[in-house]
């Protein structure tokens, strides 16, 4: 297991160390802060010291070389907008986000486990057709239409909750259950095929015949052996949770690292651009980990080999 | 129905069977899987099921624990110790599965669940149905362990099914169906997916732990020579049907119909040398197939016109023996 996991996080390294290099180059081709942030008529003299002050003024080469050297020392450099150290700017928001997605994907299988499983135990009855719409629907919605719609009905013709922004309690209703919107529906659809095959598995009916409920059957004998599947779509949708929320940060102006992303695009902050991609990759890998540490927790059989 | 009646001793009721079937049908859709089976055990008898594969044997095995599932439609009669189960809620079934009738499958891996140790399963039983603790359980499920031949039973608690050969698995299944005692074990195959070594010793095992427990046994295979070793009485199904029962060693030196007869001559443990094996020709019928006359008639060498015309009724050859033919007597009387 050890060995496994000492594996699997090298070549995560090393995956993430391609995706910087990709990104420091896409970030560049966004253009020059310095047509940003200084006057239209800037002279000369005063976009060269500009560049000189944020590193901007050697060669691609060069920059490239001070980046790695730098970013290997966990250095990622000033940001032009916030004046103050990228990483600094990308950490202070990650809370946010990784409370969100975690709020985000608990909530998610509370809901989508349950109803997925209801319905695998009533094959084409009303009840999981009605699961079956109802979870396509959410799978299909385009999420920023259902933030607007949300924040159209509740906020502003019903003043129920807040529009943007993060305070109280309330303030995260929308924006989780904007996060949620798609998961709930890939999720429940999982879980319900899942548990189809594990509930007439020979080993629930073996159980069945020793008396137990229907409950203890389902929740119990089946629903571990449904896990690995629903881990590994999990996994996957909490990543997206943790990588973007771009959605979110837009419509409800959520202070994310989406925001700080998509904000450091729009104001050519190189960067806060990079810092935030390597502390993504490194939370998406971490994640990776642990759903491979549920996998092997879930499963005697992985745990062994 | 609580447990307590059913686990109640049989004393008053010694001269009526333990579990009654009669008519039992099993379908999917058009498929007929049993086509109206009649069966009694009786209280500590030993009873098995003879026939090939798609003759519905497994099928009735599952219909008496009221194991199918929709869309399988049950009808007919199952009395266990005078209550009916056909037709009954999941609820008053749960009562008398375990206590009452209890279950070995075919293939041992497929029938314990691959993410609990075996200790969980077993112990699993004891708390669940019987409220005990855990330490009490665990002393029972190593005692169970014990009586079914697990060397070291402590030891491999924690062990999972995969870490299981094949045959400790089995011993494994049977355990945790004799755990709650039932009057009426149901084995369904439960060597077959096992090397012919390993067959012996869980055979073997059945037929001690039956004797010593005085339950009622009723045993499903495809193997004449299996069914002999741990049954006194013998059922023939063919295509959803009983076509012949008796005492089994009787019915096996002397049968009285041609499918019983032809089962035994295509059996290589019932011949000298192999070139003497008669393989049956033909096939088992579809199961959607409706008979106007005898089920085997079209694979039968004694078929006569009416054969295909008439459905034969049981004819009492004997005491005790009875077959569905329209030449039982002759059959039997060597002719």
């Amino acid at each position: 297991m050890l060995k496994f996991l000492s594996v699997r996080l090298t070549t995560s390294l090393i995956a993430l160390m391609g995706v910087m290099v990709i990104v420091f180059f896409l970030a560049r081709l966004t253009g020059s802060p310095a047509s940003l942030y200084l006057p239209v008529d800037a002279t000369d003299a005063m976009v060269e010291a500009f560049n000189r002050q944020n590193g901007l003024d050697k060669p691609l080469v060069g920059q490239f070389a001070d980046f790695v050297v730098n970013a290997l020392q966990l250095d990622f450099g000033q940001s032009i907008a916030q004046q103050r150290p990228a990483a600094t700017a990308v950490l202070s928001a990650m809370p946010q986000t990784v409370l969100l997605a975690a709020i985000a994907m608990g909530l998610t299988l509370l809901l989508a486990i349950p109803l997925g499983t209801f319905a695998a135990l009533r094959p084409n009855s009303a009840l999981d057709r009605g699961i079956t719409l109802f979870s396509l629907f959410t799978a299909s919605i385009p999420d920023f239409w259902f933030a607007l719609v949300c924040v159209l009905i509740f906020s502003v013709s019903l003043g129920l909750l807040p529009t943007s922004g993060q305070g109280s309690l309330s303030s995260w209703v929308l924006p989780v259950a904007t996060v949620m919107l798609h998961p709930v529906g890939v999720i429940t659809q999982v879980v319900r095929g899942a548990m189809l095959e594990t509930l007439n598995a020979g080993y629930v009916q073996n159980a069945r015949a020793r008396g137990y409920s229907w409950r203890r059957l389902a929740f119990r004998h089946a629903l571990r052996n449904a896990a690995l599947p629903i881990i590994t779509v999990a996994g996957d949708r909490a990543g997206g949770m943790v990588n973007g929320a771009v959605i979110v940060s837009a419509v409800f102006a959520w202070p994310g690292i989406g925001k700080v992303l998509v904000d450091a695009v729009y104001n050519r902050d190189f960067a806060v651009i990079q810092a935030g991609v390597f502390v993504v990759g490194i939370a998406v890998i971490l994640l990776n980990i642990l759903v491979d540490l549920v996998y092997a927790a879930a499963d005697p059989r992985i745990r062994v080999s | 129905m609580t447990t307590e009646t059913l686990i109640r001793p049989a004393d008053e009721t010694v001269a009526k069977p333990l579990l009654s079937i009669a008519g039992l049908q099993v379908r999917y859709g058009r498929t007929h899987a049993v086509r109206g089976i009649d069966l009694d055990i009786m209280p500590g008898e030993s009873v098995a099921i003879l026939g090939e594969s798609g003759s519905g044997k497994s099928v009735t095995g599952k219909a008496v624990m009221g194991l199918i599932n929709s869309p399988g439609k049950v009808g007919g009669s199952v009395e266990f110790d005078g209550m009916q189960l056909v037709g009954r809620s999941e609820a008053a079934l749960r009562a008398v599965r375990g206590p009452g009738i209890a279950m070995v499958f075919q293939d041992s891996l497929d029938a314990l669940n691959p993410v609990f140790s075996i200790g969980n399963q077993i112990i699993e039983i004891f708390t669940v149905r019987l409220g005990w603790s855990r330490r009490q359980a665990r002393d029972e499920a190593i005692r169970l362990m014990l009586q079914v031949g697990i060397v070291n039973p402590e030891s491999r608690l924690d062990d999972y099914p995969h870490q299981f050969s094949g045959g400790m698995r089995q011993r494994i299944c049977i355990a945790m169906a004799i755990a709650l005692k039932p009057r009426l074990l149901i084995a369904d195959e439960p060597t077959t997916a096992l090397d012919v070594t390993v067959q012996a010793g869980i055979l073997k095992l059945i037929s001690q732990l039956q004797r010593d427990s005085g339950m009622a046994l009723l045993f499903v295979t495809h193997d004449l020579a299996v069914a002999r070793q741990v049954a006194r009485k013998l059922v023939v199904m063919y295509a959803g049907r009983v076509v012949e029962r008796g005492p089994i060693n009787a019915v096996f030196h002397r049968t009285a119909h041609p499918y019983t007869r032809a089962l035994l001559g295509s059996n290589p443990g019932s011949v000298k040398h192999w070139s003497e094996l008669k393989p049956i020709a033909g096939n088992p019928p579809d199961k959607s197939a409706v008979f106007t006359g005898c089920a085997f008639a079209p694979r039968c060498p004694r078929a006569v016109r009416m054969c295909s015309d008439r459905e034969p009724d049981f004819v009492t050859v004997a005491d005790g023996r009875q077959s569905r033919c329209h030449f039982a007597q002759e059959m039997f009387d060597g002719r």
